[in-house]
């Protein structure tokens, strides 16, 4: 209990110090920033075997809100699921702490940028640990208002400004689809506590499975499971709400490897795993999330394939990979969704934080036609970087490669189809992986002299976090190896996982895939990845600098220019709803409410003015006028009375 | 009676008064016997006087009696800044018998009565509206209000004279037990002549469509005039307009009311609407009680309907005290005779007691609660509802109007500048007395049973 | 204690005649202290005795119905705290300002007349104290007001209010006749009941007359004008706690008394409540003036609280009571901004903004937090658990509705954030490369309101504790009148 308290407690005394005390410590504020989350690594390592010896509790802190019958507290639970994401926020949070020490030396706003790092830290933790709907929300905002302020870091930069905004607004559109559905769940199940959501989806389950009808109309898990899903495109960039992602590279690197790897986008992946009970009711929701995935998935590495910003490549990588592991999702292999997210989070953490430490040896410079080069003045960056691409395109015996296998086998099973399109991302993925890293390190350097003369390695600082997760990228895949090849160590994290409230109550995962089948399934992707692999290292390192600026045109010209996606939103959104605006305040409140009153009071004056000819001051009309009156009246009472 | 007496010798000696070279001599005189007459009311001396088939002193009478000496002592100690080169001895004289015609009105028991005191009332209007004789103005609101009330004397004489042709008696007991023994069996031109009486009390109240001659007359008379003619004369002619009703031909109420109802809301309608078109503050003001005076009479209907003569009595009381209020305030703005939204300007700065006291004045008018004003509108207003719906909408649409410009003088006197220079003058009788008249009005408009009570207590004990 | 209720009056006369010299002094002195004390009577509310401290009963106007009638109850005793934060502000605002004593005078007049409001227990003193209420603010718009055309906008909102007003009597006096009774005491006047056609006119006078305050979608014409001309300290009193007279007044004078529950007419303002939420966010996207800005975003959350009321459940009554209170505190927290911006810059166009940030970090650290906390829906800040509850309350009355008021989280997040980018981020602008350092003064008033963005954010519950009780009084009535 204390550690659980503890653990989300550090980083928020953290955040505290660093925003008060922040301009007076300096680059002591870094060592603060990293210790703190440091701390929550530690009690969470500790958390971890606790849950997995002794089986999940809870950490109640306060009753936050407690109306009539919804009572909300403030409080976490602790489980496998929470606490192994726990592992990942504060393990890598702490790397990219440590990194940025060295990163963000030479900035006067050291301090702020440390608090925010570990207020990102926080909201995450809340948002993985809260134990009802309302408190993993309060952790969903605080990671969208937390990436706000980090994107915009840079405030004096209007673009900036614009991408932290654009993020904060995106996401904002999928916390409503999440109200929605949290609304939904207090409307039907009256209840926003996880444990006992899933408890009433269990039981349909159940009477679903012995052929019964559940308790609840299948539509209403149909309805509550697509707005979070909705919530989920939001926070883990799936289309159409993915476009913020690219753009949040606008942040300081460091920030774009915390959102990327460990927090925020995995916030979707793990709501579905939350309340995969839900999902297993809705089959519906999970064809538009295999769909959707697939979708983003290919779209994301397509546009990937075009784009010369190395951070612009590893973010169109990271929607590609959550595309991918919503497809996992969508087939209902939970785990390998999360086991996929676990070594992605260690590769593209690797890969930002090493782009990072090319752009700083680069002084900035973040063009990849630019650079070229590389691997002898910067080698520790270019060898951490390279097993960062294979494990990334799946290499084999990588950490990418078992967890992408697992998925590929996975939707195998569910149908080759789905499994061709998965394999095709994949491929395309190796393409531009393989572009990005040989353009960088390989060939003659393009940059300017000034550049050249700066090139160095960068501070320990920072590559020490760059060797630790070059080796977890390495070997990542040993928490869940496949059975085939397993040992001691097959699908542990599997194991542990379907201890989880909502996994465990799933009927037991079928697969008719024989040993061979995988096998087989293996050694295709290992064929893939080292046939394309080595194709595109070798076209990429040959190619000239002509080549590489040469203007593209056609299909390659729209996958630079993203295939006008942000136009489309920019043209079909924004533009109607700022004409709507003008529209509203210089039509609708000129021509339509104003006229309410002044209509009226001009009708008043008109009538006034009109009259006012009778009062004409002579005097005969007014004898006249009133000999009328009587008359009127004479009559009236005679025919009338 | 005697209250009439004395007033009348007042009027006679302040008349004589003005021989004397002291200027200021008649106002004395004049404050001099209202209060005597104030103190023989209190005694209740003279109560034998009293003619009872001519005229009596009924408890109404004697509340009225006091509230229409109480205004016209008001209007006698105001000073005024160009008291010294105006001739004012016939103004008080002439003030002082038109307010004993006022009070044969308030205690009438008789037709002659009634028109003899309309007449006594009147005709020293008629003087007193052409009494700057200086302006053209002044002359022709006097001859147009001659010709107009002749016009309605006319009307009355008629009126009263068919009446006497069917009941053969001019006393008001005599006339109310002729209709309880005949019944409906009164020939038509009883009707017609109640018909005519009513009409040219309704011309003496100035309520529309018989209003026409009180915007001209208001404007063009001096501003002390307009004063006494919203306050007194409106007095009277209510109550005359009460007794009729009541009083002479109270069989006659259930058959007839309701053809006051479409004057009243023409009366509401108008006095709002055309108040909205002015730049003219005394002809604003002079629609404004075309509207009030509705409300007055609604209040007399309803009052004879519910039994419950307070309710028009409350009304013409806050009426008539925020009318003195405003009208002694647009005495001392006045600039030659016509008072325009302009000549208000920036009075706050100079004056802000006196702009407070406008402004409670005017509030008042406009019905605003925390003054007298919103009780008795609101209690009016409550009466018409159980009358007819359609009514209180239109008495609540008039309401809104005329807030409209009564909002136009604050504004004028609060937030605008003033382009000329005499409001420099300070005038220590009216600061205070505006304030005392308005506390009463807030007084009236927070603690009104401390009055009512108090006027039970006095009057009826 | 009901001395309290007459403080403000005997400190308002006092103002008027004070030397122009220390009536500032003075009145911050006296505002502050009424918080402090207003704070003490919220601790201590005891929400097992429903009328807490504040409790009077007295005849009054006799002969209109009307009686002194007073009592605080727990919507009220929160609305009366809300009331003297806002006077309290009012007068930190005009601090750094040169005012005149019949400001101040006009300042506690109202505070007088909005207590009363918040007090009464008889629909005649309602009524009394709410028109009381319009003078001084009428006084306060024209006399300090600016810009063009101020003499028009005046009048326009004169007329809305003034006709909006007399709706309210003239629904009053309707119920009053129509039900016989002649009482306006509410409790005589909740054991009668309107039928038919008198009840729906009765609902719909009293909606026009408050639903101009709060302003209802489409009554709302004389809002954006009016803050807009409005000195800044106007601004804030119409926005801070006038329009909540209108809100207060639909719970305690329509909701109670509502028999058949009249669905239609529920749906018909549920429905334009929320265009209103939608319509003035819309608008907000925009906009150039920062005080136009704050007119649609207050048109905007007004909107959702009033469909929060006529959702009739309980969680919306509890979203309305905090909510209520919420956005007094933060849209005087905004105004505030707004008017140091002013002040310190000569303007307060967006256009004309740019990069306060560089010059004034701490003041664009509690900028965003109370930015933050005015945006819809976000945890941990006093924004979301009023709005919470009142999105749950309209999404649990019909779901199209709420995912429509639901679309209020994006657009505020749209508008409120474009506030702040435009001003306070990118490169410092030419009206901003003179801006005058913000005072401590100011930034000490600003960091309270700060703090309780954060405070009422984090620990809802005591806010939450003292509203049930009327919540649940509303409830019951409305369910034991539909069973």
């Amino acid at each position: 209990m204390i550690l659980a308290k503890i653990l989300i407690l550090s980083p928020i005394v953290g955040f505290l110090i660093n925003l008060i005390l922040g301009k007076k410590l300096g680059k002591a504020s870094g060592i603060l920033g990293t210790v703190a989350v440091l701390i929550s690594f530690i009690c969470a390592i500790f958390m971890y075997q606790k849950v997995v010896s002794d089986g999940a509790y809870e950490v109640p802190f306060f009753t936050w809100m407690h109306i009539s019958t919804l009572h909300i507290g403030f409080s976490l639970w602790v489980d496998e699921l929470s606490s192994w994401m726990m592992l990942i926020i504060t393990g890598i949070g702490t790397l990219i702490h440590l990194y940025s020490i060295g990163y963000m030396s030479h900035d006067k706003g050291i301090g702020r940028f440390f608090a925010y790092l570990n207020l990102f830290i926080f909201s995450m933790l809340m948002l993985v640990l809260g134990g009802n709907f309302i408190m993993l929300f309060v952790g969903w905002e605080g990671v969208g208002l937390c990436s706000y302020l980090l994107i915009g870091f840079w405030f004096k930069n209007v673009e900036y400004g614009h991408a932290a905004r654009k993020a904060f607004i995106m996401n904002r559109i999928g916390d409503l689809g999440l109200l929605m559905g949290l609304f939904l769940c207090i409307q039907n199940f009256g209840t926003i506590n996880f444990n006992e959501i899933n408890s009433i989806a269990a039981g349909d389950l159940a009477l679903k499975a012995s052929g019964q009808l559940g308790l609840y109309q299948p539509y209403i898990y149909t309805a509550i499971t697509l707005c979070l899903f909705i919530g989920a495109m939001g926070k883990s960039a799936q289309i159409p709400l993915y476009t913020w992602l690219p753009d949040a590279m606008a942040g300081p690197t460091p920030v774009s490897a915390l959102i990327h790897a460990a927090t925020m986008v995995t916030a979707g992946i793990y709501l579905v795993v939350r309340n995969a009970a839900l999902f297993e009711l809705a089959p519906f929701t999970l064809n538009t999330i295999l769909v959707i995935g697939m979708a983003t998935s290919i779209l994301g590495a397509m546009i990937g394939l075009f784009q010369n910003d190395i951070k612009k490549v590893l973010a169109y990588s990271t929607v590609s990979q959550l595309g991918l592991m919503f497809v996992a999702l969508g087939v209902g292999a939970y785990t390998s969704a999360m086991f996929h997210l676990t070594t992605h989070a260690f590769f593209k953490a690797l890969l930002f934080l090493g782009a990072g430490s090319v752009i700083h040896a680069m002084s900035g410079e973040q063009d990849i036609l630019r650079m070229g080069g590389l691997r002898n003045k910067i080698k520790l960056t270019h060898l951490t970087f390279a097993i960062g691409t294979l494990a990334i395109i799946g290499a084999p015996f990588m950490s990418g490669f078992f967890s992408k296998d697992e998925i590929l086998e996975k939707l195998y099973n569910h149908s080759p189809v789905v499994w061709g399109f998965a394999l095709a991302s994949a491929a395309i993925t190796i393409i531009y992986m393989v572009r990005v890293y040989t353009l960088t390190f390989w060939g003659k350097f393009r940059g300017s002299q000034e550049q050249e003369s700066h090139l160095h390695e960068s501070p320990s600082s920072m590559t020490l976090p760059l060797i630790i997760l070059a080796i977890f990228s390495i070997f990542g895949g040993l928490f869940n190896l496949p059975h085939i090849l397993g040992g001691g160590l097959s699908q542990k994290m599997a194991y542990w996982l379907s201890n989880i409230n909502s996994l465990k109550v799933l009927p037991p995962h079928t697969s008719h895939l024989s040993h061979s089948t995988e096998i087989m399934l293996m050694l295709i992707a290992t064929a893939v990845v080292l046939v394309l692999g080595s194709f595109a290292f070798l076209k990429f390192k040959k190619q000239t600098n002509d080549q590489l600026v040469k203007p593209r045109f056609g299909f390659s010209l729209w996958g630079e220019k993203k295939f006008y996606v942000d136009e489309l939103y920019h043209n079909l959104v924004v533009k109607p709803m700022e004409s709507m605006s003008d529209f509203c305040f210089y039509y609708v409140e000129h021509y339509f409410i104003q006229p309410i009153v002044f209509g009226s009071t001009r009708l008043f004056y008109g009538v006034g003015q009109l009259l006012r000819t009778a009062q004409n001051g002579n005097i005969e009309y007014y004898l006249a006028y009133i000999a009328v009156a009587v008359v009127i009246i004479l009559t009236s009472i005679l025919f009338v009375f | 009676m005697l209250v009439i007496l004395i007033l009348f010798i007042t009027g006679l000696c302040t008349m004589f008064a003005s021989l004397h070279p002291n200027k200021a001599l008649p106002k004395y005189l004049g404050i001099l016997g209202i209060l005597i007459a104030l103190v023989t009311l209190h005694l209740r001396l003279g109560l034998g006087l009293d003619f009872p088939a001519f005229f009596t002193m009924f408890p109404l009478t004697r509340i009225m009696t006091v509230i229409a000496l109480f205004l016209i002592l008001i209007l006698f100690i105001l000073q005024r800044k160009y008291e010294k080169d105006y001739d004012w001895s016939a103004v008080y004289s002439l003030m002082l018998f038109s307010t004993c015609g006022v009070i044969l009105l308030l205690g009438q028991q008789n037709l002659l009565i009634l028109f003899l005191g309309i007449e006594i009332m009147s005709i020293p209007l008629y003087v007193l509206a052409a009494s700057k004789k200086t302006q053209a103005a002044s002359l022709e609101a006097g001859l147009k209000y001659f010709i107009l009330g002749a016009f309605a004397s006319a009307f009355l004489l008629f009126g009263i004279a068919l009446v006497y042709g069917t009941t053969g008696s001019f006393v008001m007991n005599e006339i109310i037990h002729i209709q309880n023994i005949n019944g409906v069996q009164l020939p038509a031109y009883f009707h017609i002549g109640y018909i005519f009486i009513i009409i040219a009390i309704l011309f003496k109240m100035a309520v529309a469509p018989f209003h026409f001659w009180s915007p001209d007359v208001y404007d063009g008379s001096p501003t002390v005039v307009t004063t006494f003619m919203t306050t007194l004369v409106k007095l009277g002619s209510s109550v005359t307009m009460y007794y009729i009703l009541v009083g002479y031909f109270r069989h006659q109420f259930d058959n007839y009311f309701k053809f006051l109802l479409p004057i009243i809301c023409v009366s509401f309608l108008l006095g709002a609407i055309l108040g909205l078109a002015q730049n003219n503050v005394k002809r604003m003001l002079a629609y404004s009680s075309i509207s009030h005076i509705g409300f007055v009479l609604t209040g007399i209907i309803l009052g004879i309907a519910l039994q419950d003569m307070s309710l028009f009595v409350f009304y013409l009381l806050t009426y008539t005290l925020s009318s003195l209020i405003v009208f002694s305030i647009l005495d001392y703005i006045e600039n030659g005779n016509a008072v325009f939204l302009d000549h208000l300007n920036g009075l706050s700065k100079h004056q802000p007691l006196l702009a407070v006291a406008f402004a409670i004045g005017i509030l008042s008018m406009a019905g605003i609660p925390f003054t007298g004003g919103f009780i008795a509108k609101y209690r009016v207003l409550t009466g018409i509802y159980q009358i007819n719906g359609w009514m209180f909408a239109i008495g609540l649409l008039s309401s809104a109007v005329a807030a409209g410009y009564y909002l136009k003088t604050l504004n004028r006197i609060f937030f605008y500048e003033n382009n000329q220079e005499n409001f420099a003058i300070k005038n220590i009788y009216l600061v205070v007395i505006m304030v005392i008249l308005s506390i009463m009005i807030l007084i009236l408009g927070t603690l009104p049973e401390l009055l009512l009570q108090g006027i039970h207590k006095y009057f009826l004990a | 204690m009901q001395l309290i209720l007459i403080l403000p009056l005997i400190v308002a006369l006092v103002a008027f005649f004070m030397p122009n010299k220390l009536v500032k002094e003075f009145s911050l002195a006296f505002s502050g202290s009424f918080f402090l004390l207003s704070l003490y009577v919220l601790f201590k509310y005891d929400p097992l005795n429903y009328y807490n401290f504040i409790y009077y009963n007295e005849t009054f106007l006799v002969g209109t119905g009307g009686s002194l009638h007073i009592g605080l109850d727990s919507i009220g005793v929160m609305m009366f705290a809300l009331t003297n934060f806002v006077i309290f502000y009012v007068n930190i605002m005009a601090w750094e300002k040169t005012y005149t004593r019949s400001f101040y005078g006009c300042v506690f007049l109202m505070q007088f007349a909005l207590i009363g409001v918040f007090a009464s227990l008889n629909a005649i003193l309602f009524y009394f104290f709410w028109e009381l209420a319009l003078l001084p603010i009428y006084y306060i718009v024209y006399k300090w007001g600016n810009g063009k055309e101020l003499n028009k906008t005046f009048v326009r909102f004169f007329i809305y209010t003034f006709v909006g007003s007399l709706f309210i009597l003239a629904a009053f006096i309707l119920f009053a006749v129509e039900t016989k009774s002649g009482s306006f005491e509410i409790t005589e006047m909740a054991k009668n009941s309107l039928t038919g056609k008198t009840q729906i006119l009765y609902t719909i006078f009293l909606l026009i007359g408050f639903g101009v305050k709060i302003p209802i979608f489409p009554l709302h014409s004389w809002q954006p004008s009016t803050y807009r001309k409005a000195p800044a300290e106007g601004t804030v009193l119409l926005s801070g706690i006038m329009l909540k007279m209108g809100l207060f007044g639909l719970l305690r004078w329509l909701v109670p008394f509502q028999d058949d529950a009249l669905p239609i007419i529920q749906k018909v303002v549920i429905i334009l409540a929320i265009i209103g939420t939608v319509y003035g966010a819309i608008i907000a996207l925009r906009r150039n003036d920062l005080k136009l800005i704050a007119a649609f975003s207050s048109l905007s959350h007004v909107g959702l609280i009033t469909a929060g009321i006529f959702a009739y459940k309980f969680v919306g009554f509890q979203g309305v009571a905090f909510q209520m209170l919420v956005h007094g505190i933060n849209i005087v927290g905004i105004l505030y901004i707004f008017d140091i911006i002013e002040r310190s810059t000569g303007t307060r166009y967006l256009s004309d903004l740019g990069g306060i940030s560089s010059k004034s970090p701490l003041f664009s650290a509690l900028t965003l937090i109370i930015i933050i906390g005015t945006i819809a829906v976000t945890p941990l800040t006093n924004g979301f658990p009023g709005e919470f509850l009142l999105l749950m309350s309209v999404f649990l009355y019909n779901p199209i509705l709420g995912i429509l008021a639901g679309s209020t989280i994006i657009l505020g997040a749209a508008y409120l954030l474009r506030v702040y980018q435009r001003a306070f981020m990118g490169e410092v602008s030419e009206h901003v490369s003179n801006f005058k350092a913000v005072s401590a003064f100011d930034l000490t008033a600003l960091g309270f309101i700060a703090l309780l963005v954060l405070v009422l954010g984090i620990y809802p519950q005591f806010i939450l504790d003292i509203s049930a009780n009327g919540s649940q009084y509303l409830t019951n009535l409305l369910e034991l009148k539909n069973n």
